[in-house]
């Protein structure tokens, strides 16, 4: 049986830090370098940081984290079920950002596709967002 | 206490003409709030020409130091004054050279990095 560990948590900005801790404490058991380790949190800090900004621009609503690996793959799947994203492809653009005050690169997915081995995003207008990523841990163990 | 997740802070130096604003812990877009309120007050009370913001002391950010440096740098845009980036530590770097913005980078930082990679 796969073991999946979901965890739900508003959309306070302060969860952001919560969603990478959480996520580190699971990838330590793949024994993970620092730069994988870096990676993988910042990756899912910028897809949690898009379900509170994008996801839920005006209501602090729920995001669904889970975290499971196969052998020595992790994968991260965060879903919101906010606004929904209508065009998935121009979103992912780099530099690409909704966001009106000025302090968003627009460079979220551009982190997590260069961050990790596979981004999947599905998203529905009004219905919500669903990313996953995986990244293949090569683990330190290897490397000596 | 060390909770691993490091509250942020930033620490503000002002001489002659250089304003140095030395951030430390995690910079993300919860953070990011208090710390860009915190330097753009400083900018805009000063009649600082240079502005550094010394990334020495930040383990790890997102892709918000992005729109941290650039937001920034609009400001100083606008008031005829330069940013200079310091001493991110090489996982810091690499989301800095993602964005492309590496030239704003301090050279002695830029050829530590070097050596190191």
């Amino acid at each position: 049986m796969k073991e999946v560990i979901k965890i739900t948590f508003p959309s306070y900005s302060r969860n952001e830090s919560f969603a990478r801790g959480a996520v580190s404490a699971y990838a330590i058991r793949l024994d993970p370098t620092l730069e994988e380790l870096n990676d993988v949190k910042a990756a899912v800090s910028e897809a949690v940081t898009n379900s509170v900004v994008h996801g839920y621009p005006d209501r602090i609503g729920i995001i669904e984290l889970s975290i499971w690996s196969e052998k020595n793959v992790l994968y991260i799947r965060v879903k919101d079920k906010g606004l929904g994203i209508a065009d998935v492809e121009q979103a992912m653009q780099p530099l690409f950002t909704t966001a009106t005050d000025g302090e968003r690169a627009g460079l979220g997915f551009a982190v997590m596709e260069d961050f990790c081995d596979n981004v999947s995003v599905k998203s529905a207008v009004g219905k919500g967002t669903v990313v996953t990523l995986s990244k293949k841990i090569k683990s330190r163990a290897n490397n000596i | 206490m060390n909770t691993g997740s490091k509250l942020s802070r930033v620490e503000i130096n002002l001489s002659d003409k250089t304003l140095t604003a030395v951030i430390s812990g995690d910079v993300d877009h919860h953070n990011l709030q208090d710390i860009r309120g915190k330097i753009d007050y400083a900018i805009e009370t000063s009649s600082a020409r240079n502005i550094i913001l010394d990334l020495s002391a930040v383990p790890f950010c997102d892709s918000s130091v992005i729109g941290l440096i650039l937001g920034r740098k609009r400001l100083a845009d606008r008031l005829g004054a330069a940013v200079i980036i310091r001493a991110p530590n090489p996982y810091v770097m690499k989301i800095i050279k993602l964005s492309g913005l590496s030239d704003m980078v301090e050279q002695a930082a830029k050829q530590a990095e070097q050596l190191a990679s």
